[in-house]
């Protein structure tokens, strides 16, 4: 038996490794990031019309290294269209000094310098066949091409997708990868974000996870989802809590509620689980993001600091009976 | 049409050779950091400057040295690199900031504040100031005398790429959305970028580069790889696009680049893209990317070097170096060998073989027209030779299946039947000459008629030395040579065989291929005997004692330029006859694949060689050697282990040094072959001779002046710049000038002050010596006046005792009357006398004595006082008869006198004597004498009557005397006399008279008066003496009878 757990830890953690680099990344059971047109109503499910993604190079990588963006064109198999895909988006990425140590860029709304850094390479796609349910990738790159952050342990680029045209939602996966035709993970790379804009399964009862990083600062969160359309529910689990319910949102609406951080959830990942409810809904685009004590937003990581986080169980004290 | 046949040439064939080049890579083993390029560039000394996003990586041939922010640039991510018209370095920053490297040194241009985004590109103007592009903020400038001025957003809402600056010095700013168009001037209240026009291009892109080629277009490039020509009419500037003309692919261009009349484009996904420009299209030359053997397809940027070698910045790899290429590379399938045992070239097709199938190929594009396999006809087994007849026949011999013949316009081999002998099946060479298909087999050479089929063997039967035959070569004059696995090459002319001796026809020699020179003689490989020359009839040998790689030779072929070309399986030999120089090729070369026997063919410029995988083409017209001179120079000096600068003199103290030159030759072509020739004046007496050593050691160098010069040699002997460096080792203080000076002077104060000092002591000790000599004088004056008294006493006693000594001897009437005739010459040294005379008579006889007693002055005179009295007391009768006995007596009673004994510390005073006793009556005379003689003269002749040799006194040991008697006439003259006549020195040597002088005196004198006698004797002594002192008492005697 012991062996079997052992087997089963160590191929969890092979395959949790083999797709580090995935974004959205397996464990999260989320499909796809969504983007929307700028002109598209923010009860389709973005509110901002951009995502901001930060991509994590360890010192120790001195490979070139490829970003990769399946389905980055508007239109076609996978994105969500509206009467005729006339919807352009902008894939930018950026590297340099102020890259991700600028605050604007770590903020859930693209307003002010959101964009600093270095323009590394920049895109725009339109409803393009040869890009519809295919990579475009990015690079190679260069790890010194981009900030070095020990917070964010290593090199940091980060890729600003805006829907900079029409009302039309594309959907977008992302790789961080060693190969331009392959993905191949970079050992110890990560990917990271503050708010997330993303597609729900299509089917029920299915559950994705996201995993705010929780550093020694927090003394409390702060969840916000917006447009979930009351579609399930939403809870928490930590390695102190489980099964906390958050509130949800409803359609176009934003939902936010707070969670005290207990000290053993200090330099952990939680694990906010979105839980789809029984009735079927297709398209559900949702926003989601966590702001600490000081309205900051907290970092997800496509592959959770510290592990997908376990619940200890609560510590149950009985009087001895003499 | 005509590019229509291209594009269907290009996509139509599904296989084609990859051509594969040789590249060096420069990677964190040569020392670069980063592996990420981001620009390269070359100062005026030749090193090469490589900017990455980790430092700055300085390149000198052999290692790269990485610079840092620690070193003085501002940022270590390098974005961009640029050297301007004074050979001064620039680099741009990922921060804006920017840096500059002049006088071998790097030095902060500006920090990059208010920046913020990183320098794309420097460029510079008709006034040398040097701008520099900042992707979000725009420009600046600044200039090596620290000028600067800045200009953000020139233009809004774009971001800034790239910048060209014109003759005419007009700005070309590329942006992300095209190309704009400055120009600047200066007013009284600064610099002005005033845009004059945007160039309208199709769409808004990113410029990735604006370049001017060969000075007479301005080129720019897309990040996507829409490339234009921007053209000035009318006044304005347009852009006129360019189409690629054979560009398959998308590209994202990261830069373009000119040199040597090639464009350059780099792009991050299809490697360096090598360009012409003609016609508005672009054609491109040749690819460096990952087909052609490269690590990446990612190239970041590019650069020529002097020596034209192409260095290639990869985004991840590394720099390559590409040289230029001796030998391209083609293959297959690069993963699996393919061995290529035959090729087969004309102008336009190219023919593989290998086993069971031939490839031909269009040659120009090295794409396969058809293969040809087993369904064609052909065995499955190596193909050894192809060979076309006149009418384009392709005739294929085998291994093991013997020869087949593809006829013109069919699709199947046939096989051509020459014999069933399993031998005869084996082939390895095919040769046409006229109608004759001449076939190398085992079982000997056959001749095969083209139009009638029949068959002709030649072997050892017929003359041939071996039946295994190796090659067969048709010469230039139709004569066919004919190769074995024996001792001879053998030759085929009119029907009959000759064979010529290789090594003196005693050793087997397996040859391989042979070939004819532009002058007619015959070449030809071994199996591991080298290389042969047939001339005269006789052969000549290379092999690896002369250079070859290996004694094991394949294929031959030799060039229009003469050059003998031979594989072997480790690379190749190329014998240059002219000057009699072998250069090989190896690994170094890329030559990394086995050559295989019999597999090259030849072609104008071109020799192509069939190897174990692949094929390797070699042109002449890239085989130049590399006339651009290294750069020598001084990488350290060491004196005793301590490194010292090289820039300037070294002055050493006087000791004993160990000097240490460390030297470079810079050059980037084929660096590891860089020799050296070096010379240190002052100490060596001439240039070394060529080394490959870069750390030359002197040791044991004492003072001196010392010229340390080095120059260096590039791979192909080209002479490179001078370096050098002067080191003083001092004199030691003991030879310098001012030395002796001090030295001079000081003696001369040392001899100065002896002098005076001596002055000054000899005059104190002149004052004291007056003193002293008063005082002695006045001490001497009384002592003489003593001395006086005394000498005056002891004169007066001396001379009273002179009296008593005269008035023993006999008065001269005495003398006279006894001797009528006679005279004595008399002469005392002082003023007693140690000679006397006596004379006395009794009876009839007379009697004279002439003695000489011991000593002379007062001791003398006192021995002639005892003396005189014992002669007196010896006078006898009988003594007077016998005078002997008188001396017996004289001696009896000196001893008992004196008191004589053999006692070493007795005296020995006594006297010698003469004694002559005269009897007139008989006419007869006796003589007695002690160590004196007598001399009688006879009418002038001299008789000496010898006298004892005993002196009377003294030791005695039984003295004996004897009395000599002679028979006188009158008229004869008697002398005798003391020793002190011939013992007078003077005369003209102031030498002793000596006896023999005495006697010619006496011979002379003989014959006057004795009165004349005494005179002349007396003469002649005085003359003999001169103002010497005189040496004795003198005495002479003479008697007339």
């Amino acid at each position: 038996m012991k062996k079997l757990v052992l087997f089963i830890f160590i191929l969890g953690a092979t395959i949790s490794n083999c797709s580090a680099q995935a974004v959205p990344a397996p464990e999260e059971n989320i499909p796809f990031l969504v983007t929307f047109g700028k002109d598209a109503k923010k009860s389709y499910g973005d509110d901002d019309y951009c995502q901001t993604f930060f991509f994590s190079i360890p010192k120790s990588f001195s490979k070139p290294f490829y970003i990769r963006i399946f389905d980055p064109e508007t239109g076609g198999k996978h994105d969500e269209t509206y009467k005729y895909s006339d919807s352009e988006t902008t894939f930018s990425l950026y590297g340099g000094k102020g890259c991700v140590s600028e605050k604007d860029a770590r903020e859930t709304n693209p307003i002010g310098n959101f964009k600093s850094g270095n323009l590394l390479h920049n895109k725009t796609f339109k409803n393009e066949s040869k890009y519809d349910d295919q990579w475009y990738t990015i690079g190679p790159l260069s790890p010194s091409q981009g900030e070095y952050s020990d917070e964010y342990f290593g090199y940091v680029f980060k890729l600003i997708c805006q829907g900079t045209k029409g009302d039309d939602g594309n959907l977008y996966r992302y790789f961080l990868s060693t190969s331009a035709t392959d993905n191949i993970p970079i050992s110890g790379g990560n990917a990271f974000t503050f708010e997330y804009s993303f597609r729900l399964n299509a089917s029920n009862n299915q559950i994705s996870h996201i995993y705010p990083f929780v550093d020694d600062n927090v003394i409390s969160i702060k969840q916000t989802n917006f447009d979930f359309d009351n579609d399930g529910s939403i809870e928490l689990s930590s390695v102190a809590t489980k099964g906390y319910k958050l509130k949800m949102s409803g359609d176009n609406e934003i939902a936010e509620d707070k969670y005290t951080i207990v000290s053993k959830e200090k330099g952990t990942s939680l694990d906010i689980q979105l839980i789809k409810g029984s009735r079927k809904i297709t398209n559900n685009n949702v926003v989601f993001f966590v702001t600490n004590q000081y309205g900051e937003a907290l970092p997800f990581f496509a592959v959770p600091i510290g592990g997908t986080p376990k619940y200890a169980g609560k510590l149950t004290i009985k009087p001895v009976q003499k | 049409m005509k590019q229509l046949i291209v594009i269907l040439l290009s996509f139509s064939f599904l296989q084609f050779l990859s051509q594969e080049y040789n590249y060096q890579y420069i990677t964190q083993a040569q020392g670069l950091n980063n592996t990420f390029i981001n620009g390269i560039v070359q100062d005026d000394r030749g090193y090469l400057f490589i900017s990455t996003g980790e430092g700055i990586g300085v390149y000198n041939g052999v290692g790269v040295e990485m610079y840092y922010k620690k070193n003085k640039i501002v940022d270590d991510y390098v974005s961009a690199s640029y050297k301007d018209k004074n050979g001064n370095l620039w680099f741009g920053h990922i921060q804006g900031g920017s840096s500059i490297f002049y006088e071998n040194k790097f030095a902060h241009v500006f920090i990059g504040a208010g920046i913020g985004s990183q320098i794309n590109d420097i460029a510079e103007d008709k006034d040398g100031r040097i701008w520099f592009v900042s992707q979000e903020y725009g420009l600046y400038y600044f200039t090596e005398n620290n000028d600067k001025d800045f200009f953000p957003k020139p233009s809004s809402n774009r971001l800034y790429y790239s910048l060209f600056i014109n003759e005419a010095d007009d700005f070309f700013l590329g942006t992300d959305k095209g190309i704009e168009v400055y120009n600047f001037t200066i007013e009284t209240d600064g610099g002005h970028l005033n845009k004059t026009q945007n160039i309208g291009i199709e769409e808004e892109e990113q410029i990735a580069s604006i370049i001017d080629i060969n000075g007479t277009t301005t080129f720019a490039i897309s990040l996507h790889g829409s490339a234009y020509t921007i053209i000035k009419k009318n006044g304005s500037y347009s852009a006129e696009k360019l189409s690629f003309y054979n560009l398959n692919t998308e590209i994202v261009v990261t830069e373009a680049y000119s040199s040597k009349g090639y464009l350059w484009i780099s792009t991050l996904q299809n490697g360096l893209l090598k360009c012409s420009i003609q016609d508005n299209q672009i054609f491109i030359k040749e690819k460096y990317n990952k087909n052609s053997g490269l690590k990446t397809d990612a190239v970041n940027t590019s650069f020529v070097d002097r020596e034209g070698v192409l260095w290639i910045g990869t985004f991840g790899e590394g720099l390559a170096s590409k040289e230029e290429d001796l030998f391209t590379y083609y293959f297959i399938d690069k993963k699996n060998n393919n061995p290529l045992s035959s090729v087969l070239v004309n102008k336009t097709n190219l023919f593989v073989a290998g086993k069971s199938k031939i490839e031909h190929f269009d040659k120009q594009n090295v794409t396969l027209y058809k293969t040809y396999t087993s369904e064609n006809g052909i065995p499955k087994d190596e193909i050894t030779d192809l060979l076309f007849d006149k009418d384009s026949n392709l005739y294929i011999s085998t291994t093991l299946n013997g020869v087949y013949v593809l006829k013109k316009g069919e699709e199947h081999f046939e096989k051509i039947h020459i014999s069933e002998d399993n031998l005869s099946q084996t082939i390895s060479d095919i040769e046409i000459v006229d109608n004759w298909l001449y076939i190398a087999t085992l079982n000997g050479a056959y001749r095969y008629n083209l139009n009638s089929g029949g068959v002709n063997i030649f072997n050892i039967t017929t003359g041939l030395p071996h039946n295994a035959i190796g090659c067969i070569y048709k010469t230039s004059d139709n004569r066919l040579i004919i190769g074995t696995n024996s001792a001879f090459i053998s030759e085929l002319k009119d029907e009959v065989i000759i064979n010529y001796p290789i090594k003196d026809g005693l050793e087997v020699i397996e040859v391989n291929d042979i070939f004819e020179d532009h002058n007619g003689e015959i070449w030809f490989t071994s199996n591991g005997s080298g290389l042969f020359k047939l001339q005269d009839n006789q052969c000549f040998n290379l092999n690896t004692d002369d250079g070859l790689i290996s004694n094991y030779c394949n294929a031959l072929r030799i060039n229009k330029l003469g050059n003998i070309w031979v594989s072997h399986n480790e690379g190749l030999s190329n014998i240059n006859i002219k000057d009699s120089t072998i250069q090989t090729y190896d690994q170094y070369f890329g030559l990394n694949h086995r050559f295989l026997r019999g597999s090259m063919t030849m072609l104008d410029n071109e020799i192509w060689f069939g190897t174990e995988n692949g094929l390797v083409l070699y042109n002449s017209d890239k085989d130049f050697k590399n006339k651009v001179p290294p750069i020598t120079t001084l990488k350290f000096v060491s004196i005793n282990d301590s490194l010292y600068k090289i820039d300037e003199e070294i002055h050493l103290n006087y000791g004993s040094y160990k000097f240490g030159f460390g030297i470079a030759g810079l050059t980037l072509k084929g660096a590891k072959k860089v020799k050296y020739s070096f010379i240190l004046e002052g100490y060596d007496d001439k240039w070394s001779e060529k080394t490959d050593k870069n750390t030359i050691f002197y040791t044991r160098m004492n003072e001196g002046e010392y010229i340390f010069r080095v120059k260096s040699y590039n791979a192909d002997g080209t002479e490179g710049t001078e370096a050098s460096i002067k080191i003083i080792v001092k004199k030691p203080y003991w030879q310098t000038w001012w030395f002796y000076v001090i030295c001079f002077i000081g003696i001369v104060a040392v001899v100065f002050i002896i002098v005076k000092f001596r002055e000054r002591s000899f005059i104190r000790y002149q004052e004291k010596l007056k003193r002293d000599l008063a005082l002695r004088t006045r001490e001497v004056v009384e002592q003489k006046n003593k001395i006086e008294a005394i000498n005056k006493d002891i004169t007066d006693s001396i001379n009273y005792a002179q009296r008593i000594q005269r008035s023993i001897l006999p008065q001269d009437q005495y003398i006279e009357k006894l001797f009528p005739n006679y005279f004595i010459f008399f002469r005392p040294r002082d003023i007693v006398s140690g000679d006397f005379y006596w004379c006395g008579e009794m009876g009839d006889k007379q009697l004279i004595v002439c003695a000489d007693c011991t000593g002379h002055g007062v001791p003398g005179g006192f021995m002639s006082m005892i003396s005189h009295i014992l002669l007196r007391e010896a006078l006898t009768e009988e003594t007077l008869n016998n005078p002997a006995l008188i001396l017996q007596q004289i001696n009896s009673k000196i001893v008992e006198v004196l008191k004589q004994t053999d006692d070493i510390d007795s005296n020995r005073d006594g006297l010698d004597i003469a004694i002559i006793v005269q009897d007139k009556k008989n006419m007869k005379v006796k003589f007695a004498g002690a160590m004196r003689p007598l001399y009688i003269y006879r009418k002038g002749v001299r008789t000496v009557i010898k006298g004892d040799r005993n002196s009377l006194g003294g030791l005695q040991n039984g003295k004996q005397f004897e009395t000599k008697e002679a028979d006188v006439q009158p008229g004869d003259k008697l002398y005798i006399f003391s020793d002190g006549y011939a013992d007078q020195f003077g005369g003209p040597r102031k030498s002793k008279m000596k006896i023999n002088v005495f006697q010619e005196v006496l011979d002379q004198v003989s014959q006057l008066e004795m009165p004349q006698q005494k005179e002349a004797i007396a003469d002649f002594f005085y003359k003999w003496k001169q103002d010497m002192s005189q040496m004795d008492d003198v005495l002479v005697i003479g008697i007339e009878i």
